[in-house]
């Protein structure tokens, strides 16, 4: 073939400027160590490689979030478990009060302590975070949520709500719990129902052990409250509805009296009762399925502090026993709560190691895809490298000769 | 008669002149763009009769020629076109993928930045550092949008200068060629053998040119008058009458600029992006490439800005009050207006507007829609489908469209025949902006929750679906109401067939036997959807019950409490907000945000690596034929010094002969004397 000058020239310099593009693009990826730089080196493996990256931001995200709701649920943890010692404590002090020899006086002193552990609670139910939101108040975390009443009683003024975050692409995790679920909403340990007891009329220990609505197709509650009468004279039970109405024994069953252990069934209404009924006792069944623990922790301090000084002693065990069943409950309760935090304390960290593995697979996903092959890119990188200089070399040594240099 | 010895040595010299002449004129034109060497074709002269002999009477030149090859010099121009288009179009692309990596890359780092700080307001949502940091996040991410958006216009910018100086320099050659060949008319006439060879030379060379730039072809006449035609056949020069290429501004988007061919009498439209070469690539890149990251980067501004101020107003602040825009609405009577252009040969005066309705919905394709027999008829311009708008029933007329907006005719008529070119998300990007400035306006908080009974044994459960306005949600469900309650039962009693699930709704003040508020049944796997308050008050918001709630009789059913959720530690509307950023909500509910802008980065990448190659391709096929070319037409320097070692003897040797010649005559001379 003819080759002109021009084109011996051109063709060289070409061929010298695309290695020169050749190695300044493997030295960008040698420098940088990443096989992609911008979309078009693999445009396939960049929108795989930021799906990868987007995985990990969220995983990041998560892991954040999850620190957050570790400190979260574990301040919670710390707040019951002192909640836990305080009960036992009333507990203790409790048992130590049923006993005969306790004077008045020492009852007082006994009632003193316990008012100081119910207040020590009461300061725990009212625990701010870090931020100083306080932790049991729901939505309404600015706020205090538990006040005390003049008369002792405590309310509680947050809401339902229950704060989460995400931990997990389909999972959130509570990061509080109300007041309201932690405090006040502690199951009553006799059922569906408490009793009111007329205490200057009742002369015995008599008291419910547990009542339930069991048929709830047949519980209406327009008729209630419903009250269980021992007569006057002859100690029969009966039980009446809110209008009167006799629905104990229905006709043409006859009242008869209780016998301890036996099960009253009336409306859907299922009771037993402790102790031995005297003539002329009732009890009036009040819906309530749950009692707050303040409440409780009163009618523990109010026993305490009324002395040995009352109409029946029989009533007062009675009372005792009621209010240290609830007291049971109260703490079995703080202890759910307590093990409710636990739970999501493991869950959160089951997850985040459940993430990590993730992030491991991940990245090193990601790596395979983005990062050079350095073994390969230098041996490449050495041959275009050979290449421009052999070229480089040759044009110098081809482009001297010429005919004119002899003529 | 006798040979003139004299005469055959002087032809001889002469002829060695114009040898060496030639020889030295390529040697010197080693270096000139477009030169084709040349060649002196020697010829025998006749020779003269002797007797019965014919003497040889030496030499003279006939011509002096180009050596040239048409075929593989056209071969140059259509390969050099097909080069400029490539490495035009490559060096665009690979500019935009640039861009988008890296500017893109950053939008997408903000917008993982924005939702991080949501996640933090999620989790403390009355702590104003937090709150703060969203503020600050959504003003980058705006900023990166409008940044980005910059840069696209820019580059489209220059690619408008860059097409307005093609086109000037188009122009220019055009008359530089009508002038050359007037020249070669001109001389032509005055002697018929020669070629003007440099100046065909010259005109090729501009030739050469004019085809880095479009697509070019060219017939020579019988008078060697070159007219040239460009892209798809448009003459530019018809022999000695020069057209000029004038740039046009766009109809009606002014920086869509198209060009015409203007001559004497005529001006006629170019499709630019048929024209092959730096030109059309330039068009291509402009129209094609470029408006289509456009149209993505527009489509993803709208679709966060839409989906965080929905999120916003379905919340509570931290006043209580409805939360406001996080970002410019994206319905804003300007935005509604721009993405509507109409061309000013529209007969009719109708003003139309787009209303976005679904973000999630929106194409990145561009619309016409035209009034063709009294219908609106909508074509998409990218796939060619076609959807009827309806009648155009003047002022005010809201035509839905499945693409997740309506076409609104706001004032004006249009007539036959008129057409509108919509562009869904235009300016979505370059107009994004933070409308919220005040940390206690981000509404983090809902306005209402549903609580379940603690009685309820089943599965089922209550919902809130939408909150269309959280204020009046709020105050309807504690205010108006002292909380809502919701029960439910299963009638007929589960065993029976047909069993559906009967529910109340009513003020939790006033329960049954007072009439409630809502009642009706749903069928077992299905369930109800209900606005509060009922029509025909308007909607504050929609509860769902659902699942299978076993109420034990019309006496012991399942309740619900909806009430007010208000309060500074409420995050679960910061929650549902952060949320989006895992969502699939834009391009048809296929894509979260950040995969969508992967996907627009990802194809531009795609481009930007087919360019490269077609590039590749194109310079191999071009030095081929630059070699073709050159084997024939180009000067080799030792070719040309054995030539002047040649040439330079014959001219001795003619020399000799003339000598010879003196010689003989002095002989007879001396023989004489």
């Amino acid at each position: 073939m003819r080759v002109s000058t021009a084109q011996f020239y051109l063709q060289s310099g070409l061929q010298m400027s695309n290695q020169n593009a050749e190695v300044t693009e493997q030295m960008s990826h040698l420098s940088s160590g990443k096989r992609i730089l911008t979309a078009k080196d693999d445009a396939v493996s960049y929108a795989t490689l930021i799906g990868y990256n987007e995985s990990l931001a969220n995983i990041e995200k998560y892991q954040r979030n999850i620190t957050q709701a570790q400190s979260h649920n574990n301040l919670q943890e710390v707040v019951f478990s002192e909640a836990e010692n305080l009960l036992n404590n009333i507990k203790e002090q409790m048992l130590q009060a049923n006993n005969g020899a306790m004077s008045d006086e020492d009852l007082e002193a006994i009632a003193k302590q316990t008012r100081n552990n119910v207040e020590q609670l009461f300061d725990l139910a009212n625990s701010q975070n870090e931020h100083g939101d306080y932790i049991f108040a729901g939505y309404q975390s600015n706020q205090q949520p538990f006040s005390q009443e003049t008369d002792g009683s405590v309310v509680y003024t947050g809401d339902q709500g229950v704060r989460e975050i995400q931990v997990a692409k389909n999972i959130d995790i509570a990061t509080n719990q109300s007041g309201d679920a932690a405090f006040m909403q502690v199951k009553n340990h006799l059922g569906d129902f408490m009793g009111s007891y007329t205490y200057a009329s009742n002369n015995s220990d008599v008291a419910l052990a547990s009542a339930n609505i069991t048929d709830r197709g047949a519980y209406n509650t327009s008729d209630a409250p419903h009250t269980i009468n021992i007569d006057s004279v002859t100690s029969n039970l009966t039980v009446t509805d809110s209008n009167g109405v006799a629905v104990f024994p229905i006709a043409p069953a006859l009242p008869e009296p209780y016998i301890a252990g036996q099960t009253i069934t009336f409306d859907g209404i299922e009771v037993t009762l402790s102790g031995n009924p005297l003539p002329g006792d009732s009890i009036t069944l009040t819906q309530q399925s749950s009692e707050s623990i303040f409440t409780t922790l009163n009618n523990a301090v109010n026993w305490l502090e009324q002395g040995t000084n009352t109409s029946s002693q029989s009533q007062r065990q009675g009372q005792y026993n009621q209010i240290l069943d609830q007291l049971s409950a109260g703490m079995s309760h703080i202890t759910s709560r307590r093990v409710d935090a636990g739970v999501r304390l493991q869950t959160l960290d089951s997850l985040a190691s459940r993430h990590l593995d993730a992030e491991l697979n991940i990245t090193q996903g990601k790596s395979t895809l983005e990062d050079l092959d350095f073994a390969k890119a230098i041996s490449e990188f050495e041959q275009s490298k050979i290449a421009l200089q052999a070229s480089q070399q040759a044009f110098s040594k081809v482009q001297g000769l010429s005919l004119f240099n002899y003529i | 008669m006798t040979v003139s010895l004299y005469q055959t040595g002087v032809s001889g010299l002469l002829a060695a002149q114009q040898h060496l002449a030639t020889t030295g004129h390529n040697i010197s034109n080693v270096n000139t763009e477009g030169y084709t060497r040349q060649r002196a074709e020697q010829n025998a002269a006749v020779g003269q009769v002797s007797g019965p002999n014919f003497i040889g009477s030496g030499t003279y030149i006939q011509d002096i020629t180009r050596v040239y090859n048409q075929f593989s010099y056209k071969e140059q121009l259509n390969n050099q076109s097909n080069l400029g288009g490539a490495d035009a179009l490559n060096g665009r692309l690979t500019q935009l993928d640039q861009v988008m990596s890296t500017s893109g890359n950053a939008l997408a780092s903000s917008i993982e930045q924005l939702y991080q700080g949501l996640n933090g307001v999620a989790d403390n949502p009355d702590d104003t550092g937090l709150r703060s940091i969203v503020i600050n996040q959504a003003k980058t991410l705006s900023n990166d949008f409008n940044t980005l958006n910059d840069n696209i216009e820019q580059m489209a910018k220059s690619v408008n200068g860059e097409i307005e100086q093609v086109t000037r320099n188009i122009s220019e050659i055009s008359l530089e060629i009508a002038k050359i060949n007037d020249t070669i008319l001109q001389s032509q006439g005055l002697n018929q053998g020669g070629q003007a060879n440099d100046l065909l030379d010259k005109r090729d060379q501009l030739v050469s040119q004019l085809s880095e730039y479009t697509r070019v072809n060219t017939i020579v006449d019988d008078n060697g008058v070159m007219s040239v035609m460009i892209g798809q056949g448009n003459t530019l020069v018809a022999g000695i009458t020069p057209l000029t290429l004038e740039v046009a501004a766009g109809d009606p988007d002014p920086v869509q600029s198209s060009l015409r061919l203007v001559g004497p009498n005529s001006s006629v439209a170019l499709n630019g992006a048929k024209l092959g070469g730096a030109l059309g690539a330039g068009f291509e890149f402009r129209d094609q490439h470029l408006a289509q990251t456009q149209h993505e980067i527009d489509r993803l501004a709208m679709a966060i800005s839409s989906t965080l101020n929905n999120s916003q107003a379905s919340g509570l602040d931290l006043n209580g009050q409805q939360g406001i825009n996080m970002f410019t609405d994206i319905n804003s009577l300007a935005l509604q207006a721009g993405r509507v252009a109409s061309p000013s040969t529209n007969a009719g005066n109708l003003q139309a507007q787009i209303f976005i309705t679904d973000t999630a919905l929106v194409p990145t394709d561009q619309f016409e829609v035209r009034l063709s027999a009294g219908e609106l008829v909508m074509t998409n311009l990218t796939d060619g489908s076609i959807t009827n708008l309806g009648p155009a029933n003047g002022a005010g007329t809201v035509h839905s469209t499945p693409f997740g907006f309506d076409f609104v005719e706001s004032t004006g008529a249009a007539s036959p025949d008129d057409s509108f070119i919509i562009t869904p998300g235009k300016n979505s990007a370059a107009l994004i902006d933070v409308t919220l400035n005040n940390t206690n306006a981000i509404a983090a908080s809902s306005a209402v929750g549903v609580s379940a009974s603690t009685n309820n044994v089943s599965d089922g459960a209550v919902v809130i679906t939408a909150v269309n306005d959280p204020q009046a949600a709020r105050t309807f469900s504690s205010i108006t109401n002292a909380g809502i309650m919701v029960d439910v039962y299963e009638s007929p009693p589960p065993s029976a067939p047909g069993a559906a699930f009967e529910y109340r709704v009513y003020n939790a003040a006033t329960p049954p036997p007072a009439i409630p508020m809502a009642t009706g049944t749903y069928a077992t796997g299905s369930s109800a959807v209900i606005d509060l308050p009922p029509s025909p008050a308007a909607p504050a918001f929609q509860i769902e019950i659902s699942g299978q709630l076993i109420g034990a009789g019309t006496d012991a059913r399942e309740t619900f409490t909806i009430a007010d959720a208000f309060g500074a530690g409420n995050g679960s509307n910061a929650l549902a907000m952060a949320k989006t950023q895992e969502q699939t909500l834009i391009n048809g509910n296929n894509e979260t945000f950040s995969q969508n802008l992967a996907t627009a980065t990802a194809k531009v990448g795609s481009s930007a690596s087919n360019a490269e190659l077609v590039a590749d391709t194109a310079q191999a096929l071009y030095n081929q034929a630059y070699n073709r070319n050159q084997a024939t037409s180009g000067v080799n320097l030792d070719e040309e010094a054995a030539n002047l070692l040649k040439f330079q003897q014959a001219y001795q040797a003619s020399s000799q002969i003339i000598s010879t010649a003196n010689t003989i005559f002095d002989t007879i001379l001396s023989a004489v004397r």
